[in-house]
Parts: C-alpha cells; structure tokens; sequence
C-alpha cells in the first residue's frame, strides 16, 4: 500500500479520503486554499500545503501547485477526488510523468471517456444501447437539424466536453431548434472550449440510473449494483438511493452486464459510473460514463458493504480486485440527501457564511460524510454541499423513515445561514417520491420550476 | 527569602515583592516564549510584556488540533515597538521551490542590507520547471531573508522580511 498519499481535493470528499487513508494506514497529506485554512480536513489529514489563494483557478485547479505540493511532500500517489481536476486528462498525465500515481483510469481512458462523443461511439461499439441520434458530432447547423428531424422531436443538443448536466439544450420542435443550438454551440464554446455538440432524443418522463463499477489493472470489472438519481434540480442530483425502486432485478442485472462491458472495452481501471436513462417501459439507454468516485458513492456503500475509496487505493496500489461478481451482494436500501447551504424559499440561492450552531444526526444505520462543524465559516466561492446524511434499513419505507428522523435532528444555522434539509423532508414526504415510480420531473413540480 | 527584622514595614514590603516575583515567574512559565521585556507595577497592578517578531512555524511543526479556526500566525503579532515594528513580510506567490539566485552560481539577487524598490526581482520560485519572478512590493531594505536557496516553500509563506523605507 502507498506509504502516502495528497489529496488534490477540498471539502467533504477531501474528508472521506483522509479517513480512508487513515484506516489503511497511509500518510495523509492535504492542500488547501487560503479560503480554507481553517477547512476541516487541514486539521485531520496529517500534514497540508497551502496551495494557492481562494479562486479555484489558482489552487483545486493549479496543476503546478499541486504536483509541486505532492512533491515537496514525497507522497506516492494523488487522489482527485470529485469535480475540479478528477477528470482532467492533463492532470492524470502530469502525476504520471512525475513519478506519481494517480488514482484512477489512465489518461488516455479519462480523455476518451471525457469526450461525450467519442464516448457514446465506443459504448456502442461494445453493444451498449444508446437514446437515438447522432452517434459523432454533428458537424454543422443543417446536419444537426436533419439529424434531429430523423430522431423526433422534442431533441437534446449536448456538449461533447460536457457532462454532469452541464451544457445541455433542449429543443422542443423545429422552429426552435435554430436558437437551441446556437445557444448550445456557443456555451459549449464558452464553459469547456469545445464547439462541438452531439444531438439525441430528449425523453421527457425518464429516470437517471447509473451503475457502480470498479476494475482492476488485470481486467477484472465489476459491478456493485445500481443508483436511482432523478431527484434532481436542474440536473444536479439532490437525493440518491440504491436499489432503483421498481427497477426488476433482470432489467438491473442487464444494466450491470453492460456496465462491465463497457467498462472493459475502455480499459477502465478504479472506480467508475455508467450513467444510464430508463424510460416509462424500463427500455435502458446509455449517457455517460463518470471517471471519478462520485458524491453519492456512500449509496453503494451502505448496500454492499464495500469500501469504494479504499477500494481506488488497492486498485491504484496494483492489487487485483478483491471480489467477484458472486461475491457482491447488495441488502437492504440506502438514501442520500445532499444538504446544501442554499434557500429553498429564494430560489435556492447559495447562503454563504459562519455556522453557529451544527448538530448532526446520529443512531442506528445513519452516516454523515461532512467538513462543517460548529464555528466553520462556509466559504462562498465553491460548491455549496455541506453534507451528506444517508440512512440504511432493510425496506425502502424505514429507509424513508429513518432519513427522515435523521433530517430532523439535523441543524445548521447561523447568520444568513439556510439549508436544503427541510425542502429534502417535502421530497420524502411526496406521494410520488413514496410510491417509488418518480422521475428526474419531480423536483420541478415540488417548485414550480418551468426551467428545468 | 524575606530577612526576619525588627522592622514590620520592611517585613510587609519585601512579602510583597516576594509575592510579585512569584506572580512573574509562573506568568513566565505560562507563556509560550520569552518577551524581550517586562514591565511590573503592583499598586492597581500592571503587566506589560513586548516580544520580538518571529516568523511562523513550519508547516511539519504545526500542533494538531481539533476543528476550529486558526490561531492567528505569529507573524501578524509584531512587536509593538522596535526597529521590526516596520518590517512587512514578502510572501512567497506560489508553492515551489525558492531560489534566491538568478541562475545556479550567480549573486544573490538581494542580501540582507540591499535597498530594493517596487517591482525589483528578488529572487525566483520554481514550480514544475516553470520560473516565476519573486519581486518586492515597495521600498525598503531586506532585513531578513527566511529561506535558503532551493528550499520548498508554500503559497504565501513569508520569504523576506523588508524594512519599508521612512516617507520622504
């Protein structure tokens, strides 16, 4: 196992892996931006580097500072995290060339799989089914108009260097397709310096399934169930749980065979999601594929028992997977609810600012991934996820009522401060929610939002 | 040891300085470092203690702590009186390797005593292969140079101490 191990990442994942590190006994050494010196994993990790100022240009996303760090440290290996440069293929290859390990696919496979795109060709070519459109980029506005007619409408126009629900555009009929698409030319350009764009059927009533995979250096893949993640607020996840409820076990073993498939025609090593839409009659359609441990990851967890973080590390480590696909089991079910420091009441608007007062939840099969604590002072300048509540129980409906009591115990306050932790508890309390068959619509109708 | 004497005012004086110097030497005790100097009046008692300023510690000797802000570098607590009143550290611009020569075997941009002015390089901190100039941010004199040539140092850590220049 690594003797240690620098965490480019901040916040609560940064947390998760120092604590990984910790119970296999690597050094854990974090770097932080001035906006978090006072952050919380500064303190546990066993050394940390200040990086650079707040803008995460200059620090979480400053390649130099961070490979000088790792290497004014003599760490082994770097662990990105989520988001920032987790799936930068320059990054991966800039650890790789200084002697480094990086913790998770080689470069090569993050750069392939980045490209939305080319990442739809190769899953197709593994026989993976994909939503109609078109397979490349489409390669003009007139093409991109033929080839929406030859889907149907309503279409999405996407970003080929998007992904995480970022720079999509919906286009509802012809006449609007003009304006979609040069809105969604032109956003691609501006948020990822990549024009191009690739068309696809846009399902209106849909559900967002992934699948959890991890594989080794020897060509050992497997797959650790399913999430369900439509509970989402302008296609950003607000509540996870794993199994997909009313998805049937074949449609989730069918999804996980092809999880594993895919994954091993990308020569995919660690830790990985495959995104995938379920419609109304349970027809699968591959998305995307996620490069990176995921935010909802402690989902999985909590059914099968794995620890996937320290699962990266061995896999980085050049150990073989540890189990075969016989041996996971997943039990019961498990929520997640991502509280974030935003008002619900005014359009979620991120509350930066000092938490006075932070009381979490506790007792039987209740976890808490956070960095908060009382007196921290939530920096405004990043992501707003301040924490992580899951609950486990044997059937969905305890799970329900767990989180839910979980939910309540939770308390967050402090001068301008506000949560997402009650809207949450309208989600668990919703008759669609509860029944089980909801889909990435439901939190728009909680909202009234017209936009999503 | 207080003189046992016929005279009870002495007597009372001397337990009371006996008192005093006891109060001094646990406060001396408590703190972290000696100060340069320390005043002690007793009637309607005041303390005044003055230390010198001292750059923080190493990242490696940072004390572990539960969760909880900070305690406020060293560096920001100067002595209140003293020709370090006005010095103001130059911080270093990015984590690196500092350099504190133009090229291997070269003069030292500045030593301590070097009159420098706005926009002056000083010195050089290297991050994978990539040189960028340290220059100084006003008018002074180096009266410290913290670090040695190729040591690794992080965003922000004091590299120079500049004595700013009197106004014209």
């Amino acid at each position: 196992m690594f003797g240690s191990v620098l965490i480019a990442n901040r916040g609560e994942i940064a947390m998760r892996v120092a604590r990984a590190c910790r119970e296999l006994g690597v050094r854990s050494v974090a770097v932080y931006s001035t906006e978090d010196r006072d952050s919380a994993v500064v303190r546990y990790a066993d050394e940390a580097v200040h990086i650079g100022p707040g803008p995460a240009k200059r620090s979480y996303l400053n390649i130099a500072a961070i490979v000088e760090a790792a290497k004014q440290r003599g760490v082994d290996a770097v662990h990105p995290g989520y988001g920032f440069l987790s799936e930068d293929p320059d990054f991966a290859e800039a650890c790789e060339k200084d002697g480094l390990v990086f913790i998770g696919p080689p470069p090569d496979v993050i750069a392939r799989l980045g490209d939305k795109v080319a990442a739809r060709e190769s899953m197709h070519r593994a026989g993976l089914p994909l939503l109609p459109g078109s397979l490349g980029p489409v390669g003009s506005v007139d093409e991109a108009h033929e080839v929406a007619a030859r889907t149907g409408f309503p279409v999405m126009i996407k970003a080929a260097a998007g992904g995480g629900g970022r720079g999509i555009r919906v286009a509802t009929d012809p006449e609007s397709f003009l304006q979609a698409y040069t809105a969604a030319t032109n956003e691609a350009q501006t948020l990822f310096g990549d024009a191009r764009v690739y068309i696809e059927r846009y399902l209106a009533s849909a559900r967002h399934v992934e699948v959890q995979i991890l594989g080794d250096r020897y060509g050992a893949c497997v797959h650790l169930g399913v999430r369900e993640c439509s509970v989402q607020r302008r296609h950003q996840k607000l509540l996870e749980e794993s199994p997909a409820p009313g998805l049937g076990p074949e449609t989730i073993a069918r999804m996980g065979e092809y999880a594993v498939a895919g994954a091993l025609a990308a020569g995919y090593v660690g830790a990985g999601t495959f995104e995938f839409l379920v419609d109304a009659a349970d027809q699968v359609s591959f998305m995307e594929v996620n490069c990176r441990i995921q935010v909802e990851h402690p989902v999985t967890e909590l059914v099968t028992g794995i620890d996937l973080v320290q699962e990266q590390l061995r896999i980085a480590d050049g150990e073989p997977l540890r189990f075969r696909q016989e041996q996971i089991s997943n039990q019961g079910v498990a929520l997640e609810c991502r509280i974030n420091a935003e008002d619900p009441d005014r359009s979620f608007v991120p509350t930066a600012g000092r938490l006075d007062e932070f009381v979490l939840p506790g007792g039987p099969f209740v976890r808490v991934d956070t960095h908060g604590y009382p007196g921290y002072r939530m920096p405004a300048i990043y992501d707003p996820l301040l924490a992580k509540v899951l609950s486990w129980a044997p059937t969905r409906e305890q799970a329900i009522a767990r989180m839910d009591r979980a939910l309540e115990e939770f308390r967050a306050t402090g001068p301008g401060v506000r949560t997402t932790a009650g809207f949450l508890r309208r989600v668990l309390a919703d008759e669609e929610f509860r029944s089980g068959s909801y889909d990435t619509g439901l939190v728009a109708r909680l909202t009234g939002d017209t936009t999503a | 040891m207080p003189v046992v004497d016929d005279n009870w005012e002495d007597m009372h004086t001397l337990a009371g300085v006996a008192q005093v110097r006891e109060q001094v030497v646990e406060l001396l005790a408590w703190l972290d470092r000696p100060p340069r100097s320390l005043r002690v009046e007793a009637g309607t008692v005041v303390f005044d203690l003055v230390w010198e300023a001292e750059p923080p510690l190493p990242a490696a000797d940072r004390p572990a702590a539960a969760p909880g802000p900070r305690p406020a570098p060293v560096a920001e607590t100067a002595a209140a009186t003293g020709p370090e009143a006005d010095a103001v550290y130059l911080r270093s611009p990015a984590v690196g390797a500092f350099y504190d020569t133009p090229e291997p075997g070269a003069e030292p941009f500045v030593t301590v005593g070097t009159e420098v002015r706005p926009g002056q390089q000083i010195g050089i901190i290297e991050a994978m292969k990539l040189m960028m100039p340290i220059t100084a941010d006003r008018a002074g004199v180096v009266t410290a140079v913290l670090k040695s040539h190729g040591e690794p140092v992080e965003f922000d850590e004091p590299l120079f101490a500049i004595d700013a220049a009197e106004e014209g």
